[in-house]
């Protein structure tokens, strides 16, 4: 090594480290803000759209209005088609995530009452052969 | 906003680091504070050495930590965060830089012009850095403080191992010789 490239080196070494700009955080931190929302939103619309499908495959389907409690009081509803357990037990698992995360951005009822009437349909309904393993 | 303090990577502690990254990628703010408060002031001074402005060197470290959001998902729970985040950070810079080189030839940048003081903060930070050209400063500060090889930068600059060899070792013999004038502007 050269005596005048340690001299150099031992001098960028020797440099302060610049001092953090106070706002930066206010914009990281908004940008991250920005980022979450528009990933929730878009996150709410798929699963809205998942469970729609499955909740299509149900009898009576999901028309607005009617009460599920009143549905399972008349007895186990007959899917018209089998729905396989897996798909519906992560479908119900991803209304689980949406639901949180607009909890935690305080998403108003109005806004999660589509998620938890998926949701209601899901665990209401039967499922094919799979669902006897629990 | 505090920094906390660790700035040495050796002091980061992996497992608690680890925990951050977990919890950030479920979208838990204060981990990712946490995750800024012990990286963002390496991630912004390099990013400021780099660009040499203090306005880029803002941006890139916001663009740094986004990245760092989209790839939560994807990160080794056993490795630091850090060298990936100055290694994204550097990628930025040098993209900006390659941006603005379109309209100035290499050979024009690499060229002694001798450069007044950088305004503003930060300025110190660079001492006679700053009296070099950006892209003379990049190479130089990557290879010599952040450790890339020659081979790396002559890759990711489109020329060849030998021209940043030469371009590290011209400049560090200048730099000694503005220290030996007593030329450092620090206060």
């Amino acid at each position: 090594m050269k005596d005048h490239e340690n001299d150099a080196k031992e001098y960028l070494a020797s440099l302060g480290e610049p001092a953090l700009p106070e706002r930066l955080w206010q914009r990281v931190e908004g940008a991250r803000r920005r980022r979450v929302r528009g990933r929730i939103g878009a996150a709410m619309a798929g699963v809205a759209v998942l469970a729609l499908g499955f909740a299509l495959l149900l009898p009576g389907g999901m028309a607005p209005g009617v009460d599920d409690r009143a549905r399972v009081a008349e007895g186990p509803l007959q899917p018209s088609a089998p729905i396989d357990e897996a798909d519906r037990v992560r479908t119900v698992q991803a209304i689980d995530r949406a639901l949180q995360a607009g909890y935690d951005r305080n998403a108003s009822d109005e806004e999660l009452e589509p998620l938890w009437q998926a949701r209601r349909a899901l665990v209401h309904a039967d499922a094919g052969p799979a669902a006897s393993k629990g | 906003m505090r920094t906390s303090g660790m700035d040495d990577p050796s002091r980061v502690d992996i497992a608690e680091e680890s925990r951050l990254v977990r919890r950030a990628r479920w979208g838990d703010g204060a981990a990712f504070e946490a995750l800024y408060s012990r990286h963002a002031r390496a991630v912004h001074a390099l990013a400021l050495r780099l660009t040499g402005d203090p306005a880029a060197a803002e941006d890139v470290t916001q663009d740094t930590f986004m990245q760092l959001l989209r790839f939560l998902g994807r990160m080794a729970p056993d490795r630091p965060l850090r060298p990936w985040l100055k290694r994204v950070a550097a990628n930025a810079a040098i993209d900006r830089l390659r941006r603005a080189r379109r309209t100035v030839e290499l050979d024009q940048e690499t060229q002694w012009s001798e450069q007044g003081p950088m305004p503003g903060e930060g300025r110190d930070s660079l001492g006679l850095l700053q009296r070099f050209p950006p892209l003379v400063r990049t190479v130089v500060w990557l290879q010599v403080v952040e450790g890339w090889s020659h081979r790396e930068l002559g890759e990711r600059f489109g020329r060849s191992e030998s021209w940043s060899k030469s371009l590290v070792s011209r400049t560090l013999s200048r730099l000694r010789e503005m220290i030996e004038a007593g030329e450092d502007e620090r206060s």
